[in-house]
């Protein structure tokens, strides 16, 4: 007898509708899955074989052929174990076929004939439900991801003999309750909050003005200086997620199988090592799957001695940091995936750490500096707005009492400013003044004729290179928000013009 | 125009004819033309080149020296050779001097007043801090002679160009092959600054290492006298240092710490009483009895907030972070306060976001 029970398939960050039909007839016992199916499906012989033992039915004596249809995209995965396995259970007419719910089933099988977590839930009920369906059935594991979707009727089982009894009717299961969606992260944040870090004020002035511009920031600065720690408390003066950036983020986890049974609420920080691949930064491999550069969508990708990445890995950043996605192409599949993060890099300024330190004295000669310095491409260091030296604290700072200012309280003002700016950019597609192209600048940084005076003097003495002067008038553009005046003035230019530490060539 | 003999120097200099073999060679003969016309002939020219004199014969049987000369003129470079009216006289008395300068840039500077600025190419924040301020007074009075290497050199001549002083740069390497390479910005600002770039060595001669410690002769050559800024017990400063009190030349010494090897040389120099110990570029101007231009009384005007910033810096060297403990203000507006500062050269940021008083503590 033939059985078709509805699952789903995914492709990139879409989900696609697959049917898998099992047939079944008397011949010699065989078990042939067909539809481009890899070897986690074709595995599934084993696992079904013994749930279905184990759950207290009887493994059929047939010739068994499994179908996924549509037949010409790849399947891959384990989330249709439970589909075959039922389809099965009705083709061998253990349980009837009649009264079978036509829901859409996915679900791994243990040994045992326990439903386990599967990746990717959530990007496939999502476009299930944009294509009509209504009634899931979906491993208890993965409920908290389902939680926030509503309209929808999903049922988590932790069994197969339980979901074989909801679907026949045999037993009531309550669906999921939904949520809507409230984003109470603020106990959550831990211990990188803003208020813990002594000292460093420049380097948390620097912070906000890059997170409230949404520019990418490098801080320089010799080992031991809080760099890290500085990095990490970033996302929590970022904007809190809204429901859309918390979905898409959710659904780049979901595939990576990185969701770990929750959802997301707060923004990904991210710290790919340096010895990380180009692939594993970009994503790739032959399933397209998202890099750390999509998993840090919305959030923070923070490289930690930027230089010790090879050229190409950081090469590789500039079309995402420019475009906000990236295209995987692989033989099989071309996938885009978001990218848009705020890159946080951070620097030794010389081999030895110690250039400029107040503490102690660099080793380093001159020619070994500069060809640490050249290791990063100008191109990307176009893209990083905002330079900043951070040096270590002294014994002063770290042993007094007092906490510095809450992250709480900066959110609140990068939130202001962000607000200024996405009115002031509405209907360009843009959402911070990092965006804002050539034109923007053109038009949204107009300087009085003291700011432009600065502006000459700097670049005569100061050695700025042309390059910089963009970046000033964006970055200048972000404080006089922060600052809530509709212009900029002579003194957001002059703060505009410390953090461009790198071009400054003072460096000898 | 070039005459016989200049164009015989050119034609020796690019092809690295040194200063020995050179000056025997020209007591040979009296005139360019009968060493020309007996070059081939003459056993005593093949036994003084030696190796060199297959090349140098057929250079000048294809009349090579037109070929550089139009070379020269392309990338505007000049000659100044041995029999030259414009050979600078302070070089004429040194041991071994040049028979041929490539200049590029005003080569008048040359007879000018000059004083040379050296020091180790490992420079320490301190070391930084002496050749800035040394520099920066001393560029008022002087043409400023240094070797265009990194750290101290780069330095002086950065500085100079900051004062719109005018400086000389003597490479060791050919002027069309500047070396180090990073350097090949600051070699165009020199000349842009309206200074000065000499080499004894072929248009695209390379850097070889025993150019550096040769060249230092003219560097201590063409001026009055050498100011050290940071030297260590080895280091190219110190083969200057000697060949400029061979020359008589006056040498001038910035003290160290004395537990610092960065400036163990410096301090040496000072012990042994073969340099004079300085501790501010003043000593240097009074030394040679100059008139201190003291036009620069620019009253600087400072309002409240500056004031108390200048206060703070006035005790020494501080970070942003003590800045914002110690005066009170804001990051932000310490920012604006701090870029205000520094564009109008009251104050002077360092690496790693640090800051001091420009210029010395007079």
């Amino acid at each position: 007898m033939l059985a078709l029970v509805k699952s789903y398939g995914l492709k990139g960050l879409d989900g696609f509708s697959v049917q898998a039909e099992i047939d079944m007839h008397s011949g010699m016992p065989t078990y042939d899955i067909v539809g481009l199916a890899d070897t986690a499906v074709k595995e599934s012989k084993e696992r079904i074989r013994s749930a279905v033992k184990n759950s207290g039915y009887s493994y059929p004596v047939a010739s068994v052929v499994i179908n996924l249809a549509p037949a010409d995209i790849k399947k891959e995965g384990t989330l249709y174990d439970l589909p075959i396995a039922i389809g099965m259970l009705a083709a061998s007419k253990q349980i009837p076929y009649d009264t079978l719910k036509k829901a859409v089933i996915l679900g791994e099988l243990s040994l045992n004939g326990e439903v386990r977590k599967i990746n990717g839930l959530l990007p496939m009920i999502i476009s299930a439900k944009q294509q009509g369906e209504r009634v899931f059935v979906i491993p208890r594991d993965n409920a908290e991801e389902a939680v926030f979707i509503e309209g929808t009727e999903i049922y988590a089982v932790a069994t197969l003999s339980e979901a074989v009894a909801f679907l026949t009717g045999q037993t009531e299961l309550q669906p999921l309750t939904t949520r809507s969606w409230q984003n109470d992260v603020e106990y959550r944040r831990g211990d990188n909050d803003f208020k813990y870090i002594k000292g460093q004020f420049a380097a948390k002035r620097a912070m906000e003005i890059a997170v409230a511009g949404g520019h990418n920031i490098l801080m320089v600065g010799p080992p031991g200086a809080g760099k890290t720690m500085l990095a990490r408390a970033v996302p929590s003066i970022m904007p809190n997620l809204t429901f859309d950036e918390a979905l898409e983020v959710a659904k780049i986890h979901s595939i990576s199988g990185q969701l770990d049974g929750g959802f997301i609420y707060e923004r990904p920080f991210r710290t790919p090592h340096h010895s990380a691949t180009m692939v594993a930064l970009t994503g790739g491999g032959n399933k397209a799957r998202p890099g750390e550069i999509s998993l840090a969508h919305n959030g923070v990708l923070f490289l930690d001695e930027l230089p010790e990445y090879s050229r190409q890995t950081l090469e590789t950043l500039r079309q995402p940091l420019e475009d906000g996605v990236i295209t995987v192409a692989r033989n099989a599949v071309s996938v885009t995936y978001p990218a848009d993060f705020m890159l946080i890099a951070s620097m030794n300024p010389c081999p030895c750490g110690n250039y400029g330190s107040a503490t102690a004295e660099c080793t380093c000669s001159a020619s070994q500096i500069h060809r640490y310095l050249g290791k990063l491409s100008g191109p990307l260091l176009d893209r990083i707005d905002i330079h900043i030296e951070v040096d270590n604290v002294t014994y002063y700072d770290i042993q007094s009492d007092t906490l510095a200012e809450p992250s709480e309280t900066i959110r609140k003002r990068v939130n202001i400013a962000r607000e200024k700016q996405l009115s002031r950019l509405s209907g360009s597609g843009k959402r911070c003044n990092a965006q804002m192209t050539t034109v923007d600048i053109k038009k949204y940084c107009k300087l009085d004729k003291e700011s432009l005076t600065l502006m000459e003097d700097s670049f005569d003495r100061l050695n700025l290179s042309a390059r910089a002067y963009n970046r000033i008038l964006k970055v200048a553009r972000t404080i006089a928000d922060l600052d809530g005046a509709d212009n900029i003035s002579v003194k957001h230019i002059a703060e505009s013009i410390q953090y461009r530490s790198l071009d400054r060539k003072y460096r000898v | 125009m070039y005459t016989l003999k200049d164009k015989l120097c050119i034609l020796f200099g690019e092809n690295g004819l040194t200063v020995k073999k050179f000056f025997q060679l020209s007591e040979l003969y009296d005139t360019a033309d009968e060493l020309v016309r007996n070059f081939d002939c003459d056993d005593r020219i093949r036994s003084i080149l030696g190796n060199s004199y297959g090349v140098l014969k057929s250079a000048i049987k294809k009349n090579d020296a037109e070929r550089i000369i139009f070379d020269m003129e392309q990338n505007r470079i000049e000659a100044v050779t041995w029999y030259s009216e414009k050979y600078p006289r302070c070089l004429r008395d040194i041991d071994e001097p040049p028979y041929i300068l490539f200049c590029k840039g005003d080569i008048t500077l040359l007879s000018k007043n000059c004083l040379s600025v050296v020091g180790t190419r490992k420079v320490s924040s301190y070391g930084r801090r002496i050749a800035t301020d040394f520099t920066r007074l001393l560029a008022e009075h002087f043409v400023i002679v240094s070797g265009l290497a990194y750290g101290v050199d780069s330095i002086a001549h950065e500085t100079t160009l900051t004062e719109s002083g005018l400086t000389i740069a003597v490479l060791g390497s050919g002027i069309l092959n500047i070396y180090p390479p990073t350097n090949e910005n600051l070699a165009d600002r020199i000349l842009k600054g309206g200074g000065l770039i000499i080499s004894e060595y072929g248009l695209r001669a390379s850097p070889l290492a025993y150019h550096f410690p040769h060249r230092n002769r003219i560097v201590a050559g063409l001026s009055r006298g050498l100011l050290v800024c940071q030297a260590p017990l080895k280091s190219g400063t110190n083969s200057t240092v000697e060949l400029a009190l061979e020359q008589g030349k006056d040498v001038f010494v910035v003290p160290g710490e004395i537990y610092d090897s960065g400036f163990s040389g410096s301090n040496a120099l000072i012990k042994s009483m073969q340099g004079a110990c300085v501790t501010t570029p003043r000593d240097i101007i009074d030394f040679y009895n100059l008139e201190s231009k003291q036009v620069e009384n620019k009253i600087i005007q400072l309002n409240f907030e500056e004031q108390k910033i200048v206060d703070v810096l006035t005790v020494g060297q501080k970070s942003f972070d003590q800045l914002v403990c110690e005066t009170g203000f804001s990051p932000s507006d310490l920012n604006f306060l701090l870029a205000n500062l520094e564009l109008r050269s009251i104050i002077a940021r360092l690496p790693g976001n640090s800051y001091r008083i420009y210029g010395g503590t007079e």
